[in-house]
């Protein structure tokens, strides 16, 4: 530890004021990329996982349009024009066009032919339609939200907010980025020789005996298996960060929130990566050498791949969700320059959520566990909710006598508080046993993940990037758009997925590549809001790409925030501080400290009551 | 052809729901009272609806009214207010777990009466494999009627239904009587949910699962039954049928034709019931009538054609003693290797097609219906030997078989 100490005292000071922004590049283009290639620059690192993240996450949306698209029609069968063996259209007595019914895997075989080009039957436009939504599926989660949050922002914010110069482990930290763009091309080449048609979960006997390309799915779940290792050294990493690297004068209750939840956050991942990790290289050596773990034909058990896959999976829903909520912990205060109610509260209810985490993985399996463990794991699950709602009542409770100023980070922080409560209320249903055998892997299901997943996490990411961006990029951007683009989103994503609330309800399986057409009104609504989504999110793209060509430089602290990134220039210099920063107020203090790099005519304090502490 | 929201389209509403969280219900649900289980759930399901609503516009009328009410202006600092109370966040943590225990033992309460079948249920045996179903009656028939899905012949059909390119299982159950299914599966996990019942259960393939049931009949909504060709069917007794329909899906995700894997439970009267299981018992049947009641009630047909046309697997016109190019080099399709495909079908694997051939054990078709096979085949294929053809060309047809 005492390396970290010295380049502490080393580092910070000296050559201070004259040194240039991050982004200043190093000379020429190659210079340039070289540097970026090889930096150990946690804000770097940030901004590349930044951009690995965006691109999958275009990917994983290309394949969510996809599975849309392919449910506006519940057909099984299409009309076509006949054509002869020459491939004119036939004509019948009166020259109109003679129509045939085929099946829609013919149909496809014409546009996109199957590898091999002997299946035409039902099976092919049913195959495109697994692997697109299994697609869909392992890269939002494996490779969009379990790094969004904590891979970029936390990698460019964490050092900053603690008052450091980076991360505990700056070359690990490069590593852990190398590691995850490895397993992105495993995962992508699996979809380029063919893709796999198993679903994200991998459910296994299914996914040991799928007739999809062997190597593909070795290759898809050795992806997921090697992602796992980006995220286990992130987590090791911040852990110790967060331990080592404070300002001086910031004790663990100084810290802001954001570091608290991305600190829980970090636990789970060391702990439970390491059980998926076991599992997905289990499933590889089941798939490859027939071992009989999990197959039944050879004496395994199938239910146990459910069990080992949960335990990693259930937490990691919070690794997702965890960061979400410190990122609004942080937007919500700053934008209504209001202390944040019930600081402890809202931290341990972090680490009390990381715990429950733990110990909920079997809600998974009510339709297929037995009586005892499904009533045990029905009533752990309830106890996750209460530190969920503690934290939503003191989101609320912290706007009450706030200045709270709509901008588009605080826009997306209201929106993510109407979206995550829909998404947490519509988790009782599913977690009191009798309602959850009616809507376990309906449609209710993929309803109530997207208000939590997308509307917990994405929604907060797209908050953290507009809050966050004039530090990172140190350009503002055109707010009017930005908030068109939020109600855009806002709007396209009700529409998408509350749809399909009724949809579950009224008894529409998940993973369905067509339907009984009573269905079909839902399903055109939720995929018309799909494409208003698609909008939204493009809309956020130009703002952004127009902000970086021709926006307006960015104050050092546009929102008059107070933890300690707020004092960095925007964008921050590359050792971050000039000089090492101490902390003299909390994270919070907005009633008794005037924000760094803001006069007391801008920002004047409030009376004070006697009796306030 | 666009259906509303409220489009009541099973068309089982037997009875209205009762009480304080009736309203709205019929924005979730199709369909009332199909059993007692069935509208407990629905019970606790809007209880629970209107519970989180309660929460969801509280909170977000305070959020509402803090964003206008304290909105920023220029030059005027937020008041100085508490931001901890220790009060007031024990009584928000404490008072949302009254409801959540509430929720949790009514999740308990009636997840138990789903789960445990009263002990004078029919007992019948429910066997899933890609991409079928398959139920075995108490006297050992199974049903070898199926339909397209949306046919004019099921509740579903007309205006409501879209052609299906695949036809789809009908089972017959008795009304107003429980009904409990052991189940396995012969290959991946499926999932066994009839919506309408509001149960799912999950069917695997090394252990046995349960599920029962107990279908309203008397006293609901009812259409009366009709063959393919519109007309009504009649009893012995000259009475229309009353029936309702039930759709099943499977609801765990099993491959490629997992959408596909549909089938309908149909409840008639005790005594239709009856008659319909003698009718396809095998007891007093030929051998070529075997065969066909086996390859329509075990899923033979889901795969296999009998006019030649391609399907997932080869067709069984002109199979019978025909030469078939395989993995193993070149066969010829006799009693052994029918035999072998189904009992061991990854042996041989017929070029051009995937091993999806699932396993047979000997109990699910025993040595008399497997000769029953042999017949059945026989009788469609131009390569069986003149003098073993049965007399009577083609096998009986039973009255209300369906294509």
């Amino acid at each position: 530890m005492t390396t970290l100490d010295n380049s502490r005292a080393h580092d910070f000071g000296g050559h201070g004021h004259h040194e240039g922004s991050y982004l200043t590049p190093k000379g020429g283009f190659f210079t340039t990329v070289w540097d970026w290639a090889t930096t150990v620059d946690h804000k770097k690192i940030g901004v590349m996982y930044l951009v690995a993240v965006l691109f999958m996450f275009f990917l994983g949306g290309l394949a969510a349009l996809a599975v849309r698209t392919e449910l506006l029609d519940p057909v099984r069968t299409v009309m076509v024009q006949a054509v002869d063996a020459q491939g004119k259209p036939l004509l019948d007595a009166d020259g109109k066009p003679v129509m045939k019914t085929e099946i829609v895997g013919q149909t496809l075989a014409r546009w996109i032919p199957p590898k091999g080009g002997e299946i035409t039957s039902i099976d092919y436009g049913n195959q495109l339609y697994n692997r697109a939504f299994t697609l869909h599926g392992a890269i939002m989660v494996f490779m969009v939200i379990i790094p969004s949050i904590p891979a970029s922002l936390g990698n460019f914010f964490i050092p900053l907010m603690l008052g450091a110069k980076d991360v505990a482990f700056p070359r690990l930290n490069l590593l852990s980025w190398y590691i995850y763009v490895t397993g992105s091309i495993f995962a992508v080449s699996s979809i380029l020789l063919g893709g796999v048609d198993t679903g994200w979960t991998f459910y296994t006997p299914y996914s040991t005996t799928t007739d999809a390309e062997h190597a593909n799915v070795v290759l898809m779940v050795l992806g997921a298996f090697i992602l796992g290792f980006s995220s286990i050294l992130t987590g090791l990493n911040f852990v110790v960060t967060v331990h080592k690297l404070r300002a001086p004068g910031m004790g663990w209750f100084d810290m802001p929130l954001f570091i608290w939840a991305m600190y829980s956050t970090s636990i789970i991942q060391v702990l439970a990566t390491p059980v998926i990790g076991i599992t997905l290289l289990l499933l590889v050596f089941e798939r490859m050498f027939k071992i009989g773990i999990f197959d039944p034909s050879l004496g395994g058990d199938p239910v146990l791949y459910q069990h080992f896959f949960w335990f990693y999976s259930h937490p990691v829903v919070y690794v997702m969700i965890l960061p979400a909520f410190g990122v609004i912990s942080e937007i919500i205060p700053v934008h209504s320059h209001k202390k944040i109610f019930g600081y402890r509260a809202v931290a341990f209810a972090s680490l009390g959520v990381a715990l429950v985490s733990f110990l909920v993985w079997g809600h998974h399996m009510f339709a297929s566990s037995g009586e005892l463990g499904a009533t045990v794991f029905s009533a752990l699950t309830f106890l996750v909710a209460i530190p969920t709602a503690v934290k939503v009542f003191n989101w609320i409770a912290t706007l009450y006598k706030g200045s709270i100023a709509l901008t588009t980070p605080m826009l997306y922080a209201l929106m993510f508080l109407f979206l995550f409560s829909i998404g947490g209320l519509t988790g009782l249903p599913l977690g009191a046993l009798a309602t959850d055998l009616h809507l376990h892997d309906s449609y209710f299901v993929v309803a109530h993940f997207h208000y939590v997943m997308m509307g917990g996490t994405i929604i907060t990411f797209v908050a953290g990037l507009h809050h966050w961006w004039p530090k990172m990029f140190g350009k503002m951007y055109n707010q009017f758009w930005a908030n068109v683009g939020a109600w855009t989103v806002f709007v396209g994503f009700n529409l998408t997925f509350f749809t399909q609330f009724f949809l579950g309800t009224q008894g529409m399986p998940r993973r369905y590549a067509s339907y009984v057409s009573e269905y079909q009104t839902l399903h055109i609504w939720s995929t018309v809001g799909s494409y208003v989504l698609l909008l939204g999110f493009l809309i956020h793209l130009f703002v952004f790409i127009h902000s970086l060509v021709a926006g307006r430089k960015a104050p050092a602290n546009p929102w008059g925030g107070l933890t300690l990134e707020w004092e960095a220039e925007s964008p921050p210099i590359e050792h971050n501080f000039a000089h090492e920063p101490i902390v003299t107020h909390g994270p919070y203090d907005y009633e008794t400290t005037v924000p760094p790099h803001w006069s007391a005519k801008d920002y004047p304090l409030p009376h004070l009551p006697a009796n306030a502490h | 052809m666009l259906k509303t929201l409220t489009n009541n389209w099973t068309a089982t509403l037997a009875e209205s729901p009762q009480g304080w969280w009736a309203p709205g219900w019929r924005w979730f649900f199709q369909n009332f009272g199909v059993n007692e289980n069935a509208k407990l759930t629905d019970q606790l399901y809007m209880e629970i609806f209107w519970i989180s609503v309660g929460w969801f516009v509280f909170l977000m009328a305070i959020m509402l009214i803090c964003v206008v009410k304290y909105r920023r202006r220029p030059g005027v600092p937020a008041p100085y207010s508490p931001s901890h109370n220790t009060v007031l966040e024990l009584v928000w943590t404490i008072i949302p777990c009254f409801f959540l225990f509430y929720i949790f033992l009514q999740g308990f309460h009636v997840y138990v009466d789903k789960l445990v079948a009263p002990g004078d249920s029919l007992q019948m045996t429910l066997t899933a494999k890609k991409w079928d179903w398959t139920i075995t009656y108490p006297n050992g028939a199974a049903s070898p009627e199926r339909t397209l899905i949306g046919a004019d012949s099921t509740q579903f059909g007309g205006e409501n239904g879209s052609p299906g390119s695949r036809p789809i299982p009908i089972f017959y159950m008795p009304g107003d009587v429980p009904i409990h299914f052991n189940m396995i599966s012969q290959d991946v996990m499926h999932s066994f949910w009839v919506p309408d019942f509001r149960v799912k259960f999950d069917v695997f393939p090394n252990r046995y699962t349960t599920y029962w049931f107990q279908a309203k009949l008397q006293g609901a909504e009812t259409n009366t039954l009709r063959d393919s060709t519109g007309k009504d069917v009649v009893t012995a007794q000259g009475e229309k049928v009353p029936y309702i329909d039930h759709f099943i899906f499977c609801a765990e995700y099993c491959g490629d034709q997992h959408s596909e894997m549909l089938g309908i439970i149909r409840v008639v009267p005790m005594a239709y019931y009856l008659a319909k299981t003698e009718e396809w018992n095998i007891e007093g049947k030929t051998p070529a009538e075997i065969g066909k009641l086996v390859y329509q009630s075990q899923g033979c047909s889901a795969c296999h054609t009998l006019d030649g046309s391609k399907g997932a697997a080869p067709t069984w016109k002109d199979l019978y003693m025909s030469q078939q190019p395989t993995n193993a080099g070149s066969v010829v399709a006799d009693d052994n290797y029918i035999r072998e495909s189904i009992y061991t079908p990854q042996a041989k694997i017929v070029d051009g097609y995937p091993s999806n051939m699932p396993v047979y054990t000997t109990a699910q078709i025993d040595e008399r219906r497997l000769q029953g096979l042999f017949a059945f085949m026989r009788s469609i294929s131009k390569y069986a030997p003149a003098e073993a053809a049965p007399t009577t060309a083609a096998p009986a047809t039973p009255e209300t078989e369906k294509k």
